[in-house]
């Protein structure tokens, strides 16, 4: 997505990297500064994680995974049972989930290689619902229900908690944001478009799609695994549709393609709607899914992109695409 | 002259069911040198330029760079050993400015440049103004000399130009001719696929004439037309 | 044979649920991803029009009565947000997509708050049982066959020889041409839209006897509408029904093999396994376009 050509390139990204810097440092203090709100802003900074994650993925080649709980899934289940059967240490477990989750990323990636549109978000959702449906059938190794409890150190301080998954959280928006910003980057954008053009400019455009998958699964993996550490539990809602279906509609709220955008929609879903609506109780989803479906009527776009329409203030230069 | 062309396409044969669109072609490129290719609509020119550039594979047949088979490359491997394309409906990617497809076909080539050279392509070719707009937003004609600079901005050695003047005004055909003879003069060679036979004339030094899939006359511009099958075709295909 | 019984009931219902999702999505390339939901709300509006013809004293045809009158809601409903959405203009394909998945998935948890842990039921059209060999059929899934040939074979009539359904091939076609020709592109697709929802609403209504009612209904009916097209041909009839049964076929005989919850994995292993194999759709080469 474009930003108005109003704002000068390098004062650009300062501007919403430091939305999500601000907003990072600021939540637990509005939050109640409580154990609760560390908890709940280490939640929403990993959801910040997925919806780039998506992003990064579907945000360049423009299409729709309905899938993506299948790299966090595979990611979080694998952290929990090196963990919990091989007692291997958390921050290993962390990097060897965000390795599964990479894997996830290239399997994806090669299944879905020359399919677009709906027939790849049908890949997606076949994907998903076989890891699923895979961790009731397969209860020994998955935990069936319950799912795996996952018994760790891991920076029980809530605050140095809090921390560590913040800076983590941050260093993937910049990195996505660095990456998009490389020829790697640009490669994997035209990916998503003519494969002619891209092919006829030297591009690899099948090799370059599987590595912004198996990117992307990285990053959702590494999230994963740190929701399975801080929930002390892998259990089936990491693979769920639920889950999906969240990733997808907050990343197009925050406005696909921009990165930002669906990281600070997933944070505030996760944290201010979340508060907002506590008195609500059981029907917190359904009003959640509500606004999620209002704003995404008001703004089909998405947020922070209809936010950078409305800043451009300079009359529109010669030549610029018509909105 | 070196007797190893550039490029040649060696018995190019495609079949689609019975129907053979192309049939033992055969053809050379070589260094310095413009190949122009002529025939009426249907005779297989682009599936030519389609077999040579990598994007369709040949019933059988071989193509040739540097005297080295490159029939089973991938068209992105082409690419990368010298062979560029423009294509006749200029396509371009939704979502990246005019100055991204030329960088991206920069960054993909071996000589990495500078961001500079996107500038100085875009020059090139007329564009420098949209640098930043959107390529989808382009007139057709300012897409046709976009495809072209994203050809150029491969390095190529070979270029293949299917129908490049069509859509363009006259300062863009200055730019377009300037560009084949830089090409041709740096020691390239251009195969060109064109209709407008006048503009051909002065631009080519060899042209071949296609009809149904067959080279039916080689020579300079002069001969191929005075041949009596290519006025047939031709004169045919007028009615 | 019993087993190719159970098939056919199945292979029914699914091309039942899968035609309409096809026909939507053949004619404007849109995927109407609410409508496993509109087989769920079927399936929920039969029991609650049952219990409301109860009330009034509606005693004979009472479940024919409730089926149809869900089916018919159903459709509505499903005309009236296609219709929402064109009016307020939402209907380029990304944005329809987006807001489909939203309302799905609000509505599904809407349904999990209300009737989540209610256990509803559906008294079925056809009572009893019977046991064929090693299948106990409910008799009333012997309504889907007949239901899903006529539905089937009513459709391809519509398209052929009625204004409506010409109409509908026409925006298809080219849906500009269509409205230099004087036809109302958006009033016909949304009347595909109509049609779609009320075969899945029948869909839910004739197959909610033999099941609880649960929030989670909607899932398995989209997967399979949406395998149905992708595998079979991209809104092609023919090649629809000829999925809709390979599916059946796939899922009867692994649940027969091994179990019901093996029975799971063959829609996304068939989709998974079929896109490699023929990345075109299974049906690649069929005749019988709907657009």
């Amino acid at each position: 997505m474009k930003f108005a050509d109003a704002w000068p390139r390098r004062f650009r990204p300062d501007v919403s990297l430091l939305s999500v810097a601000i907003l990072i440092a600021v939540a637990p203090a509005l939050l109640g500064g409580t154990r609760y709100a560390y908890d709940m802003a280490v939640v929403a900074m990993v959801y910040g994680m997925f919806a780039v994650s998506w992003d990064l993925a579907c945000g360049t080649t423009g299409e729709l995974s309905f899938g993506h709980s299948f790299f966090v899934g595979t990611a979080g289940f694998t952290a929990a049972i090196v963990i919990s059967r091989f007692d291997v240490p958390p921050w290993a477990a962390l990097l060897i989930g965000a390795g599964a989750g990479a894997l996830a990323g290239l399997v994806i990636g090669l299944l879905t290689l020359r399919h677009t549109g709906p027939v790849f978000t049908l890949v997606t959702m076949a994907a998903q619902l076989t890891l699923y449906r895979t961790v009731f059938v397969w209860g020994s190794l998955f935990g069936g229900e319950e799912g795996i409890p996952v018994r760790a150190q891991w920076l029980d301080e809530p605050r140095s908690r809090w921390f560590v998954v913040a800076v983590i959280s941050f260093a993937s928006v910049v990195g996505a944001r660095y990456l998009l910003r490389s020829s790697f980057g640009l490669r994997l954008k035209a990916s998503g478009g003519d494969r002619r053009v891209g092919q006829s400019a030297g591009v690899d455009v099948d090799v370059t799609r599987v590595k912004g998958f198996t990117i992307s699964g990285f990053v959702a993996g590494l999230a994963g695994s740190i929701l399975v550490l801080h929930n002390a539990i892998a259990n089936y809602e990491l693979t769920g549709d639920q889950l999906s279906g969240m990733i997808f509609l907050l990343s197009l709220v925050g406005g696909m393609g921009t990165l930002v955008g669906p990281w600070i929609a997933a944070f505030l879903c996760m944290t201010l709607l979340r508060e907002l609506l506590y008195a609500a109780g059981q029907w917190q989803s359904v009003i959640s899914m509500l606004v999620v479906f209002v704003l995404l009527w008001l703004m089909p776009k998405g947020v922070m992109p209809e936010i950078a329409k409305r800043l451009r203030w300079r009359p529109r230069l010669a030549g610029s695409r018509p909105s | 002259m070196s007797t190893t062309a550039l490029l040649r396409a060696d018995r190019l044969t495609v079949h689609i069911g019975p129907i053979a669109i192309l049939s033992e072609l055969s053809f050379a490129v070589h260094a310095g040198q413009v190949l122009g290719v002529i025939g009426p609509n249907g005779a297989g020119k682009t599936t030519a330029v389609e077999v040579l550039s990598g994007f369709r594979r040949g019933t059988s047949g071989d193509v040739l760079l540097d005297g080295r088979s490159i029939a089973r490359r991938s068209p992105t491997q082409r690419v990368r050993l010298g062979l560029a394309r423009t294509f006749q409906e200029s396509p371009c990617i939704d979502g990246l400015t005019t100055g991204d497809h030329v960088r991206l076909a920069l960054s993909a080539a071996p000589q990495r440049s500078a961001k500079t050279s996107v500038a100085a392509m875009l020059e090139r070719v007329g564009l420098a103004e949209h640098h930043s707009s959107a390529a989808a937003s382009l007139s057709l004609g300012d897409r046709r000399m976009l495809d072209l600079a994203r050809a150029l901005a491969c390095f190529p050695r070979v270029l293949l130009l299917d129908e490049p003047f069509a859509g363009l005004n006259s300062e863009q055909e200055k730019r377009l001719e300037a560009a084949i003879r830089s090409h041709t003069n740096a020691g390239g060679g251009v195969l060109i696929i064109e209709h407008r036979l006048a503009l051909l004339r002065d631009t080519t030094d060899t042209v071949i004439a296609l009809v149904q899939g067959t080279c039916v006359a080689a020579g300079s511009m002069q001969e191929v037309l005075d041949d009596a099958r290519v006025r047939s075709a031709y004169l045919g295909q007028a009615g | 044979m019993d087993l190719a019984l159970l098939i056919l009931i199945r292979a029914s219902t699914y091309a039942l649920v899968a035609v309409g999702f096809a026909l939507v999505f053949g004619s404007c390339r849109v995927l109407n991803l609410t409508h496993g939901f509109y087989v769920m709300l079927g399936a929920y509006a039969t029991h609650f029009f049952a219990a409301g013809l109860a009330r009034l004293g509606v005693s004979v045809l009472r479940e024919p009565l409730a089926v149809l009158c869900a089916a018919i809601a159903t459709g509505l409903f499903g005309w009236l947000f296609f219709k929402l959405m064109q009016v307020t203009r939402r209907t380029a394909p990304g944005e329809l997509l987006a807001l489909s998945v939203a309302a799905n998935l609000l509505g599904a948890q809407t349904f999990q708050i209300l009737f989540g842990t209610a256990g509803l039921n559906v008294a079925p059209i056809l009572q009893g049982r019977m046991v064929l060999g090693h299948v106990t059929l409910a008799a009333n899934d012997l309504l889907l066959p007949p239901c899903a040939l006529v539905a089937v074979g009513a459709l391809p009539l519509w398209l052929q020889r009625t204004r409506s359904g010409m109409a509908l091939r026409a925006v298809a076609d080219d849906a500009d041409a269509a409205e230099l020709m004087g036809i109302r592109s958006p009033e016909v697709l949304a009347r595909a839209v109509g049609i779609a929802a009320v075969l899945a609403g029948l869909a839910g209504g004739l197959t909610a006897p033999t099941q609880t009612l649960n929030p989670n209904m909607w899932i398995h009916p989209l997967l399979v509408s949406f395998a149905v097209v992708v595998l079979g041909g991209r809104g092609r009839i023919w090649g629809s029904i000829f999925t809709a049964f390979l599916i059946a076929f796939a899922e009867v005989t692994v649940a027969w093999v091994w179990n019901e919850t093996a029975a799971g994995y063959a829609v996304p292993m068939l989709v998974l396994i079929g896109l490699l194999v023929r990345p075109g759709g299974i049906a690649q080469g069929m005749a019988h376009e709907i657009r």
